[in-house]
């Protein structure tokens, strides 16, 4: 059995090197790390991924299995998914609430030749919306290619 | 005219002459074979100048302010003379945590510095701990840092997940575990990350 072929697999995760504490209950995977889940890759200079504790675990409803509770990322994030590509400092991935926020200098989210940036960004991974607030130093800016929304309906 | 020896007189004379024959014979017997028998010729005796004692089947254990640490079973074992090591082979260890659970190492060769307690497993390392093992090719104990590390490729799985690296370290004191190099992971919903790492003593 090797990471290889159970490829399929929920969380897909590679870097330079890996650290776990117990105490601080999270594992830090840093140096080129790429974290792969179905469709969504998160490239980053260091990606933790923070497990329930056993008194989040508690709080949890029966059926949710999942250990994984957030995934930051941080340093040079990339964030791609089919045809969505975000660039950001830090990416933050709420496992329950299937949330991802990109926050830095200038996080930007990319679809096609369309492109939205600002101070911080949020994607419902769930519906697919997606919120861009400013910053006091940061306006929010857009740019929608009417050629991307025709290339969407021919892809329907 | 002939005397007549009395009936006790008798009796010594036939035993005396017993004991001569019985004498006669062995020592005829050992004779014999010491002298057909040729120069006694000593097959296949290895002899190892650097072992002080060869033990089957050795149980050693291990306890730091009398508690039990660690207990260990080897199907044989060679002290060496002069470098306080043991050379054990199919070797079975188990560590016991700090709450009390279990780690359980095997493995098919191991060293042991008598002196140190320092250890190394090499040849198909298994450790097992919950539902999670780890294998390698080589594992060693380092007493006084109180760590476990490998320089040689490790994976650490369980049925639905696995984790691959280069090298690895375990602090059993600070509960941590590093690992370096190619480090590559397939993780299920459920893989927890702590008790797979087996830094949970």
């Amino acid at each position: 059995q090797t990471a290889d072929n159970l490829q399929d697999r929920s969380l897909h995760i590679t870097a330079d090197a890996m650290t776990s504490e117990r105490d601080s209950s999270f594992v830090a995977f840093t140096g080129n790390a790429v974290a792969t889940s179905q469709d969504d890759v998160i490239h980053a200079d260091a990606i933790k991924i923070f497990i329930y504790t056993e008194d989040e675990r508690k709080k949890l409803s029966k059926t949710d299995e999942q250990n994984i509770k957030e995934i930051i990322a941080t340093g040079n994030v990339t964030f791609t998914s089919q045809d969505q590509k975000a660039f950001a400092d830090k990416a933050v991935y709420t496992t329950s609430t299937l949330v991802l926020t990109l926050t830095g200098d200038a996080p930007r989210v990319i679809t096609g030749e369309s492109f939205v940036t600002g101070k911080k960004i949020t994607l419902f991974r769930s519906n697919g919306k997606v919120v861009v607030e400013s910053g006091k130093d940061q306006r929010v800016e857009a740019l929608f290619n009417p050629a991307d929304k025709k290339k969407n309906k021919e892809g329907e | 005219m002939k005397r007549k020896i009395n009936t006790p007189k008798r009796v010594r004379i036939v035993l005396v002459l017993l004991l001569f024959f019985l004498t006669a014979g062995i020592g005829g017997l050992y004779y014999k074979q010491r002298f057909f028998s040729g120069d006694l010729v000593l097959k296949k005796i290895s002899v190892d100048s650097k072992a002080t004692l060869l033990l089957n089947k050795m149980h050693q254990t291990s306890t730091r302010n009398s508690i039990k640490e660690w207990t260990l079973d080897a199907s044989s074992a060679k002290l060496l003379k002069d470098e306080n090591k043991a050379q054990m082979t199919d070797v079975r260890v188990v560590f016991f945590t700090d709450n009390a659970k279990e780690i359980h190492l095997s493995s098919t060769n191991g060293l042991l510095d008598t002196k140190t307690h320092d250890m190394s497993f090499s040849d198909n390392v298994v450790v097992t701990y919950d539902q999670y093992t780890l294998k390698t090719a080589e594992l060693h104990y380092d007493k006084k840092r109180h760590i476990l590390y490998s320089n040689v490729h490790i994976s650490i799985m369980d049925k639905e997940s696995i984790l691959e690296a280069d090298t690895m370290e375990t602090d059993l004191d600070k509960n941590t575990t590093r690992l370096r190099g190619n480090v590559k992971g397939t993780f299920s919903e459920t893989f927890n990350f702590f008790n797979g790492m087996g830094s949970d003593s």
